[in-house]
């Protein structure tokens, strides 16, 4: 029995189980579905590995608000400059952890467009280039890495974006601004800098989209537009399809992680959501977020690897260790700065934006969870109301009759001197036990006339004035004579 | 009517049928909590998974049900008498079905993630409410409990559920604005 128990529920475990791997296998996975052997690259990969080698060489130490990353701006306004643009840094004072007057810069260059006027539509292009080598401030967290991967191959990919434009001079009816964004390792101080104070009014209205890479290297490279439907999803599938690009996009392998939100008008978290362009997305501008990940294994968390462990934001986060987790990280990079290379010269591309932009989707309800937080009370509020009209109307329908104490009696007399409609129990005694109560003793219709004779009225007419005792000693003489066998 | 209680399944594979149920409704939200504190405290990948987070999912929603069933099912039987066995057997056969309808039911949620967290705060109770108290009109029927008595029972086991709904839509929508 205990056994046949045991095999009952082990059968109903292995069958859930057995369930849901099937759907897990099954899911949809987040692969291009087209020949991505051949890519049509726009950098070259060995450009890129030197632009990073020398970055990282130059730049290790950029901690936040410290010096290092001042000269690292510096080296990246001098390698703008050299490709030919006009790069200036744009400094910011803000506060963090309570720490007030910490000191950052973006480094910001301009690729114009041919033909500008004051509604002419702007991109931007990000990147942070800042790491927590050392200490920022008292008790900050030190990572003590170069942040290869953190930051160092998107700033790279960025760089090379620089040079391409600049070396080709693609002809764009709109102005690429791109940003190398200070003081966003770990929050995104160097982005809320830029839009608040490092753009112009025009600027931010003409803002059409903002793309920004980060840990460009690992196994894939997502490609995440937005939760709600774009224009842009398509025209980015279809800008990689048409370069053999290996662009993932994200699937519902990926969770999604309720009651937390990274920007407004989304009513839960994803990994995609990490970055700066948040900071954008919540002012109403189209994003794309260019990522490094593996978000295609049954490992939920933010995983970079299917094969290894993560290296963004450890100690072990340095050239090596990214070339020898992932060699081929030079081509994600190319990857990710070609799409965006045949993305802006595309001719529909800013038409594709601009629609974005005009029909941003404003779901900001979606976020006020107390308002549909108040509708499940609602729901049981209605179901509590329901419950007592239909309790009131059974406790009428069906009235709970209270039994009434029953008593025993006896029916001395017989059954015709009580109520017979009473709930009380009677015992009849006079029916049950015929004539004799008292078996042997005559009952109490018949005098006891052998024992106590009718006392019959006396002439001394003192009958009346006799007294008990008077007519008890005349039984006595009576009963002299009995005993004397006389009578 | 049929009568459900008629042939009963032991009671440890009653409770393992509950429990999986509430591992399939509550695998969608399950999936998400189990990445963030995975990722949070920096916990293995190999633990934080689909099947982990499926067998957790249904741990806390079990164990709270069976507790507040057995804690009034006891005082209600001595109340209420009837065969409230049969009602406490029937009560988890709906709750599992009920949990089975949602876990199907969530699947839309591929199609419309974004309508998720909020169809899942306000579809859940609404549900279970439904199927309990279409549970409770077939036990009315069914005789299980004397009928000057079942109001009683109604509002002792389908109270209980919506005060237990109401409070954790309460303590959500504090949390949410806190």
């Amino acid at each position: 029995m205990l056994k046949n128990r045991i095999i009952r529920f082990i059968s109903i475990l292995t069958c859930a189980a057995v369930v849901l791997f099937s759907f897990v296998a099954c899911a949809q996975s987040g692969a291009p579905e087209y020949d991505v052997s051949a890519p049509k690259l726009a950098v070259s990969t060995e450009k890129l590995e030197t632009e990073l080698a020398a970055f990282l060489d130059e730049c290790a130490d950029r901690t936040t608000f410290q010096n290092g990353e001042k000269q690292a701006a510096e080296y990246l306004r001098a390698r703008l400059t050299e490709f030919g643009h006009e790069p200036e840094l744009q400094s910011f004072t803000v506060e963090e952890n309570g720490v007030a007057g910490l000191t950052s810069q973006n480094v910001v260059a301009r690729y114009l467009a041919a033909d500008r006027d004051d509604d002419t539509p702007n991109v931007i292009l990000g990147a942070y280039y800042d790491n927590r080598y050392s200490q920022s401030y008292t008790d900050a967290k030190a990572f003590r890495s170069e942040a290869a991967l953190a930051g160092g191959t998107s700033v790279a990919t960025l760089l090379s974006i620089a040079e391409y434009l600049t070396a080709q001079r693609p002809e764009l009816s709109f102005d690429v601004t791109l940003v190398f964004f200070g003081a966003s390792y770990i929050y995104s101080d160097g982005a809320q800098a830029f839009w608040d104070s490092g753009m112009t009014a025009e600027e931010r209205k003409n803002t059409v989209l903002m793309a920004e890479m980060q840990r460009l290297g690992v196994d894939h490279v997502y490609a995440y537009t937005d939760e709600r439907p774009t224009a842009r999803e398509k025209f980015f599938d279809d800008v990689a399809r048409a370069n053999g690009l290996d662009v993932y996009k994200l699937t519902q392998k990926t969770p999604y992680i309720t009651g937390a939100t990274a920007y407004e008008g989304l009513p839960f978290y994803r990994w995609a959501h990490n970055g700066v362009f948040g900071t954008f997305v919540d002012e109403g501008i189209p994003t794309l977020n260019l990522v490094g990940a593996n978000w295609e294994t049954m490992d939920l968390t933010d995983a970079e690897s299917a094969d290894n462990k993560n290296i963004a934001y450890t100690e072990n986060d340095d050239l090596e260790t990214l070339k020898e987790y992932h060699p081929d990280h030079a081509l994600k990079m190319a990857t990710a700065a070609t799409l965006v290379i045949r993305a802006l010269e595309s001719p529909e591309f800013i038409e594709v934006m601009q629609s974005d932009r005009d029909n941003f989707p404003h779901t900001g309800l979606l976020t006020e969870m107390w308002v549909w937080y108040m509708i499940a009370l609602g729901v049981t509020l209605v179901v509590a109301a329901t419950l007592i009209l239909v309790y009131g109307r059974l406790v009428k329908k069906y009235p709970i009759v209270a039994p009434q104490p029953r008593r025993m009696k006896m029916a001395v007399f017989g059954m015709d001197y009580e109520d017979r409609d009473s709930a009380d129990i009677f015992i009849d005694i006079k029916s049950s036990v015929g004539e004799d109560i008292f078996p042997g003793v005559p009952n109490n219709d018949n005098a006891l006339d052998g024992i106590f004779p009718p006392i019959t009225p006396t002439d001394s007419g003192g009958d009346n004035n006799k007294t008990p005792s008077d007519e008890s000693d005349a039984r006595s003489d009576n009963d002299d004579d009995i005993f004397d066998g006389k009578q | 009517m049929i009568d459900i209680a008629k042939r009963r399944m032991p009671t440890a594979v009653l409770g393992v049928l509950v429990y999986v149920s509430y591992c399939a409704s509550s695998w969608y939200a399950m999936r998400g909590n189990l990445a963030y504190v995975g990722q949070q405290y920096g916990i293995s990948g190999w633990l934080i998974n689909d099947v982990v987070a499926f067998f957790t999912g249904g741990l806390l929603p079990f164990l709270l049900f069976w507790f507040i069933t057995s804690f009034v099912y006891r005082p209600l039987a001595m109340k209420t008498g009837g065969d409230m066995l049969s009602v406490k057997y029937g009560l988890c056969l709906t709750v599992a079905v009920a949990n089975l309808v949602l876990f199907a039911f969530k699947f839309s949620y591929i199609a419309y993630p974004l309508y998720a967290p909020i169809v899942n705060i306000i579809v859940d109770p609404a549900v279970t409410l439904l199927f309990v108290g279409l549970y409770m009109w077939y036990v009315f029927y069914q005789g299980y409990v004397q009928r000057s008595r079942f109001g009683m029972a109604l509002v002792q086991i389908l109270g209980t559920f919506a005060a237990v709904y109401g409070l954790l839509a309460l303590f959500g929508m504090v949390m949410s604005v806190a």
